[in-house]
């Protein structure tokens, strides 16, 4: 990974994010020096130099990447993004006991097999995609265990939390936006 | 027992039986039909709208699990049942202009939700298929329904994997054609899933009967069984159903209907109706479903079905319902119905007028709320219908309860005047993860698009923020300072108010309404302030409970009394439950010291479950009973 790739990655991931604990995202030392990205009480976070940094990184890494490979893995992510969504909102509405906790994780586990198979490919062309399985996963197995706040919860690495940074990801690797495509 | 025809289910069963119609008659033969099966039955006894179709019941579905196959008689009763089912609503399986289409669904004796297996559209073929897209007008509906036809068939019938499908379908890029990808769906289960799939819809029927027998034995069943102590010998029926569609034409449509108002409890039908299109069309919320009201003169007859349809409904199960209904040429259809959800609010005061009514008693009354239903009826709200020159936007009503703040554009700037103290009413156009920041910062969300299962909406839900989805175009300017907010100019720091219960975003501060003055809640409260009892351990007479403070809860803003109980004699106990009402309101939490607690056996008899350890931020290791039956 050459420096840029590098650069390119952290400030990805802090523009996915918003807030992303400066351990989750290595050597910044020159990211903070050059204003790019500032240190708060809950993470780091970009400034709008950063941004604008990150826009033009990311214009330039579109056109290196094979998007229509990307674009078709991101249709059959797209056609499970409905069914993952009301789960979420179905635990929230309807669930707080543990047979809830039970139907929503085999659910889950059902869409989130499907979108597995999507995430690899993408990760063929992307490799960052790579990631979000994993995730995924143990946040999954975290639910199995018991802790239902890993189903929704903003406040951990939860299946919704995950899913939701995987999404963005795909529209801004994409660049597209939610309201093109009705999507949010 | 009298004639054949007066025979019951359960005599039939035991003279060798295997199929049962719907109209064979109601009665609880749960286990028999199974819990869907024996429903179906039971709506069509009440005289309900219901598609006709018939149960192949649990005991053929063990049989079929024993020898590998169906019992030849079994076959021979569905055969005689389908020709029945075409009689009753006038069209045939195959038939190239009107065609039968048929739904395969599981339902045991013991409920267990969505673990097994359903096949939609049995019946669709590469006939059928165009029948179905002239019939409806719509070509792509048609071959998209045969599409997840074979897409199920692939998965439950013949057992093949979701992710080998998944690589199937991305194996054609994503310039492939409609046909194409139905070309390769079938050429997958031919190679995969050792035969293709059946052209003819008899043969359809009875394959994708066997599979809804055999997903009683998938991982998913059995490790629901286990979880629930289900006994594996039961098994599952299969239910055949004729499917009715909501997209032939502007006389047909979905919908759904509630008895009463979920939201506000109200005793007046309410739901959502959407005009040729079919039931998934309204769940996903794409195209804007317009209000129930439209179909007492878009479709009178269809209207007044519907209304005595939710009668019915209500005077048997003696509860606000949920009923998916679909119109078909003008006909109205009754899918299903289930006791509806609902938000605190509507759960105290239709409990309330159920009792008035006479249909129910108070301690039925009294059961059926749940402590966080009390407990968000209590929250504060706005106190009426505000005046329309205050209404900036409606919008969906995605998450519960009242707030007011100053309006803010971006999420950063909502996290840093958040840390000055200031309330702050978070405004975005859409939801990204990157906002997420900026919504535990905020009093309130709203958001310019998305409906109530957007991301903007759990997350909301999920931090218990009141929410507003859907307000329309949201336009931020350049410096994010202010905003056109459906047509309306707000710059940032103007006061608002979000109202989550009734979905609106208000300009200024609006007063709230405290819950005590909502009748409903009042006098639901007094019924369950007559049923507290509280024992003390032995020793510890009771007179030794003192309300010595109260204190806003922190997380549910419900009141909550503090019971001093190793300080003697300031409230006898028979002024207890008065001075617990009068103190926590109507969502009474009884907070006993630590010491008390620990200290001997308490006992809460009464309206008390249960006994939760308070998250660190209660201060004085307070300890919370919530006082309900026991």
């Amino acid at each position: 990974m050459t420096p840029a790739d590098s650069e390119f990655e952290t400030l990805h991931l802090a523009r996915i994010r918003s807030l992303v604990p400066a351990e989750a995202l290595g050597d910044i030392s020159d990211l903070l020096e050059n204003g790019l990205l500032t240190v708060t009480p809950r993470g780091c976070m970009l400034t709008p130099a950063g941004f604008e940094r990150h826009e033009e990184l990311l214009a330039r890494w579109r056109n290196m990447i094979d998007g229509a490979r990307l674009a078709t893995t991101y249709e059959r992510f797209l056609a499970v993004n409905q069914p993952v969504k009301d789960l979420c909102s179905r635990w929230q509405v309807e669930g707080k006991d543990d047979e809830a906790l039970f139907m929503t994780v085999e659910d889950l586990s059902e869409i989130l097999d499907r979108a597995g198979s999507a995430l690899r490919r993408a990760a063929g062309v992307v490799p960052r995609f790579g990631t979000y399985p994993p995730r995924l996963q143990a946040a999954l197995d975290a639910a199995r265990e018991g802790d239902g706040r890993f189903i929704t919860d903003p406040r951990v690495d939860s299946i919704h939390n995950v899913w939701f940074e995987c999404h963005e990801d795909y529209l801004l690797s994409l660049g597209r936006s939610r309201e093109e495509e009705g999507s949010f | 027992m009298a004639t054949v025809s007066g025979t019951t289910v359960a005599a039939r069963e035991a003279a060798g039986r295997y199929v049962f119609a719907f109209a064979d008659g109601g009665g609880a033969d749960t286990a028999i039909l199974g819990g869907k099966g024996a429903g179906l039955a039971h709506m069509t006894s009440l005289g309900l709208p219901v598609p006709p179709g018939f149960v192949v019941s649990c005991r053929a579905g063990r049989d079929y699990l024993l020898a590998g196959q169906l019992p030849g008689e079994a076959k021979s009763e569905i055969e005689a049942h389908i020709q029945q089912l075409e009689t009753a609503i006038g069209r045939r399986l195959g038939d190239l202009t009107s065609p039968l289409l048929v739904s395969v669904r599981s339902g045991a004796p013991v409920s267990m939700p969505g673990m097994m297996d359903t096949i939609l559209n049995v019946g669709l073929n590469a006939g059928t298929v165009q029948a179905l897209g002239r019939e409806t007008g719509n070509e792509d509906f048609a071959w998209s329904c045969y599409e997840r036809f074979v897409e199920t068939y692939a998965r439950v019938v013949r057992g093949i994997s979701p992710s080998e499908i998944e690589d199937c379908m991305m194996d054609l890029g994503d310039r492939a054609s409609r046909a194409d990808v139905l070309a390769a769906l079938l050429a997958l289960v031919e190679e995969q899933g050792g035969s293709a799939v059946p052209d003819e819809p008899h043969d359809q029927i009875l394959e994708a009967a066997g599979a809804v027998f055999r997903s009683w034995d998938s991982p998913r069943a059995k490790a629901y069984r286990r979880f629930r102590g289900i006994d594996d010998e039961l098994c599952t029926a299969a239910t055949v159903q004729a499917m009715v569609f909501g997209n032939r034409g502007e006389t047909s449509g979905s919908g759904v209907a509630f008895t009463r108002d979920p939201s506000s409890g109200a005793p007046e039908p309410f739901g959502d109706v959407l005009f040729n299109a079919q039931g998934e069309d309204v769940v996903a919320g794409e195209r804007d479903a317009e209000p129930l009201s439209v179909l007492a003169a878009r479709l009178p007859d269809a209207d007044q079905q519907l209304r005595q349809a939710l009668g019915l409904i209500e005077a048997d199960t003696r509860d606000l319902c949920e009923v998916e209904f679909t119109i078909e040429d003008g006909v109205l259809w009754v899918l299903q119905t289930r006791v509806g959800l609902r938000s605190g609010r509507a759960a105290v005061r239709v409990a309330v007028a159920l009792v008035e009514e006479g249909r129910i008693t108070i301690d039925e009354a009294i059961d059926r709320i749940t402590p966080a239903q009390l407990e968000a009826a209590a929250a504060p709200s706005f106190a009426s219908e505000p005046r329309a020159e205050h209404v900036i936007a409606r919008g969906l009503a995605a998450s519960p309860g009242a707030a007011t703040g100053t309006a803010v554009f971006d999420p950063g700037r909502a996290t840093e005047l958040a840390a000055e103290g200031t309330d702050v009413i978070l405004v975005r156009p859409t939801t990204s993860p990157s906002d997420v920041a900026g919504f535990i910062a905020a009093r309130a969300i709203v958001t310019g698009r998305g409906g109530r299962t957007s991301h903007a909406a759990v997350v909301a839900r999920g931090m218990h923020r009141p929410a507003v989805c859907g307000i329309g175009e949201v336009l931020i300017s350049e410096d994010r300072r202010s905003a056109a907010l459906a047509g309306v100019t707000v710059r940032e720091g103007d006061v608002l108010s979000v109202d989550g219960d009734r979905g609106l975003l208000l300009r200024a501060k609006h007063e709230f309404d405290q819950p005590a003055n909502d009748p409903a809640v009042r006098t639901f409260s007094s019924w369950c302030a007559e049923r507290v009892q509280v024992t003390a351990p032995s020793g510890s007479p009771l007179e030794e409970l003192r309300v010595i403070d109260t204190l806003a809860d922190l997380e549910s803003s419900a009141t909550s009394a503090i019971l001093d109980l190793s300080d003697p004699t300031e409230v006898p106990p028979a002024d207890l439950a008065k001075a617990l009402v009068q103190h926590t309101g109507p969502a009474p939490f009884l907070r006993i010291s630590q010491k008390w607690l620990g200290a001997a056996d308490v006992r809460l008899r009464g309206r008390v479950r249960g006994i939760e350890v308070p998250s660190s931020a209660t201060s004085g290791g307070l300890l919370r009973a919530t006082l309900e039956q026991a």
